[in-house]
């Protein structure tokens, strides 16, 4: 079984890091956390670009750094496989020296891996093409493919979505699912978009302050509170699981179960019970004291309130509301809380305005 | 048209010139980096020291060339023992005075260059398994070469423009350190020969203009090629 540990201390100015993962799969697995705790630091440390304080790091059984026996492999020996933010691509050459840079220095020529790696990430036709030349998903499944060749015993992705439209990071994360699964070598996906994290990872590690507070599968992070934050724009949302139970195909819509309350969503093409995780953004969840009538809305849920929590310098208010075992978020503002005299363990109705799945 | 005097000193000043480029080029790309990338007193040092030909007058240079060089000087005492080398009043000399009077322009371009460069490309390359050297080589290097071909045409235009220094240090000896500027100079003290002094005049011009001409050519080939735009 090959063993993969990073465990390890850093301070680089105020900021300290005190990380202990370990996986023995080549599975996919998500580091997730707000911008500034300390995600991005983890993959400088196991490329070796940052030196921690102490610790040890271990990748496919080979010791990459171990602060008691003194060592610290320079990067280039480190058969790390890093795809960036940027594609940071060497601009004098082609295409195809791009890719084999690495390739070059690690591994002797296999014509066939090359083949089957250019096939997988689509890039065929733009091997002779000018670095100039290359839209920024093409530049970015360029920069996966260099890694990718260049022999590693770990491929990390650091937000390397970050920047592309909607159906290219589509894409990208299709290949990556492929590449997982075709190539044997595991996979670290930092983001901090929850949606990419759900639909890409098996394991999921949430970083705060520089530490891992959580992880495993998406299932059982689900639940984790301060993941409804981890979203760019500060907007807030709530995680839910369901299972799928009638499809009813004249009026396309879907009936999800939720600890026994049922929800209606727009058609899903899944198979009825099948596991679904829903995001409700806080923003689509309102609030009403009685049973409202004649509204377009479907989901009016019977619930309690579990908490309120007022922002005071922005007069919102987030009411947290008991949904079967699990829990939404409804964001109103001070003014609506005042008006309906909402308190801790009030009955009320939330309404759900939008239901979108984000993953199985 | 030329009489062989001035032919002769139009083919010194472009060999001069080049051996000055040659013997310069690969400490100027060292220091540019060192001064471009290494924070601290050592590297503040070095670069002051490296732009003062720029601004002592010529004469200085010239002197303090001779000082080190002369049998008697430090440097020019060592050359001589271990390699049996004299470079004084030769056009050896006439080379070490264009490399240092031309060294600063060489530096400053490069510098510019590892400036402006985005080292993150670099960690790239190391994770992609190439060591520092490697990695310099393949990758700083060529991603910089439109600011070492400027720093090498400057540098040139400036050994070719070369006087000060190179009469102070090595005379002006016709066919051995008598270089465009040199013969000019003489031309212009010893009456009736005005007509040589203004065909030298004109060699200067030209001269100057192409190699300006080659230098704007070059950087905008390299331009376009390695960071994908035309200056």
């Amino acid at each position: 079984m090959n063993k993969n540990l990073i465990k390890y201390k850093s301070i680089l100015g105020n900021f300290k890091s005190n990380i202990n993962l370990s996986f023995s799969d080549s599975n996919i697995i998500a580091i997730t956390g707000l911008s500034g705790s300390g995600k991005s630091t983890i993959a400088k440390v196991i490329c070796g670009l940052v030196k921690p304080k102490t610790g040890h790091i271990i990748i496919n059984n080979k010791i990459l750094y171990c602060s008691t026996n003194n060592i610290n492999l320079p990067p280039h020996l480190r058969n790390i496989g890093m795809v960036f933010q940027e594609p940071r691509l060497f601009s004098h050459m082609s295409v195809k020296n791009n890719l084999l840079y690495g390739q070059r220095r690690n591994a002797l020529f296999d014509q066939k891996k090359f083949n089957k790696i250019i096939k997988i990430l689509g890039i065929e036709k733009i091997l002779d093409r000018n670095i100039f030349n290359l839209s920024g998903g093409e530049a970015q499944r360029i920069s996966i493919g260099r890694a990718l060749l260049s022999e590693p015993k770990i491929l990390i992705l650091d937000e390397p979505l970050t920047g592309l439209d909607t159906p290219r990071q589509n894409k990208i994360m299709k290949i990556i699912k492929e590449i997982n699964k075709k190539m044997a070598v595991p996979i670290l996906f930092i983001s901090h978009s929850i949606d990419e994290i759900i639909f890409i990872a098996e394991k999921i590690i949430i970083i705060e302050n520089g530490k891992a507070v959580a992880q495993g599968s998406i299932e059982e992070i689900i639940s984790y509170k301060k993941l409804s934050y981890f979203n760019s724009g500060n907007t807030s949302y709530s995680l839910i699981k369901g299972i799928i139970r009638q499809h009813n195909k004249d009026n396309l819509s879907t009936i999800i179960d939720v600890d026994g309350i049922e929800l209606v969503t727009k058609y899903i093409s899944d198979k009825t019970n099948t596991h679904q995780i829903i995001k409700l953004y806080s923003k689509d969840v309102s609030i009403a004291t009685n049973i409202p009538k004649n509204i377009s809305i479907n989901n009016i849920l019977e619930t309690k309130i579990k908490k309120i929590k007022i922002t005071k310098q922005t007069g919102t208010v987030e009411i947290h509301l008991r949904l079967g075992k699990q829990e939404i978020i409804s964001e109103i503002t001070l003014f609506s809380l005042q008006k309906l005299k909402l308190k801790v363990n009030m009955k009320v109705y939330a309404l759900v305005k939008a239901i979108s799945i984000v993953g199985k | 048209m030329l009489n062989p005097i001035e032919i002769e000193a139009l083919k010194l000043s472009g060999f001069i010139a080049i051996v000055a480029i040659s013997i310069s080029i690969i400490p100027g790309i060292i220091i540019a980096w060192i001064i471009s990338r290494k924070k601290g007193t050592i590297s503040s040092l070095l670069n002051m020291i490296v732009y003062l030909p720029l601004v002592l007058p010529p004469v200085v240079i010239g002197y303090l060339l001779l000082l080190l060089f002369s049998h008697n000087g430090i440097i020019g005492n060592f050359l001589l023992e271990y390699f049996n080398i004299s470079i004084n009043f030769s056009w050896k000399g006439a080379a070490v005075a264009a490399a240092v009077v031309s060294f600063p322009l060489l530096v400053r371009s490069i510098k510019l260059g590892f400036d402006t460069f985005d080292y993150k490309i670099e960690e790239a390359a190391y994770i992609n398994g190439a060591s520092k050297l490697d990695c310099f080589i393949s990758i700083t290097l060529p991603q910089i070469l439109p600011s070492i071909i400027t720093g090498i045409t400057l540098a040139f235009a400036r050994c070719l423009a070369e006087f000060g220094a190179t009469i102070t240090f090595v005379s002006n000896i016709p066919g051995e350190t008598q270089t465009l500027p040199l013969a000019l100079y003489t031309a212009t003290q010893i009456p009736g020969t005005e007509e040589s002094a203004i065909r030298l005049v004109i060699i200067s011009i030209i001269l100057a203009f192409i190699s300006v001409a080659i230098a704007e050519i070059l950087a905008k080939r390299t331009n376009k090629r390695i960071l994908g735009y035309k200056h």
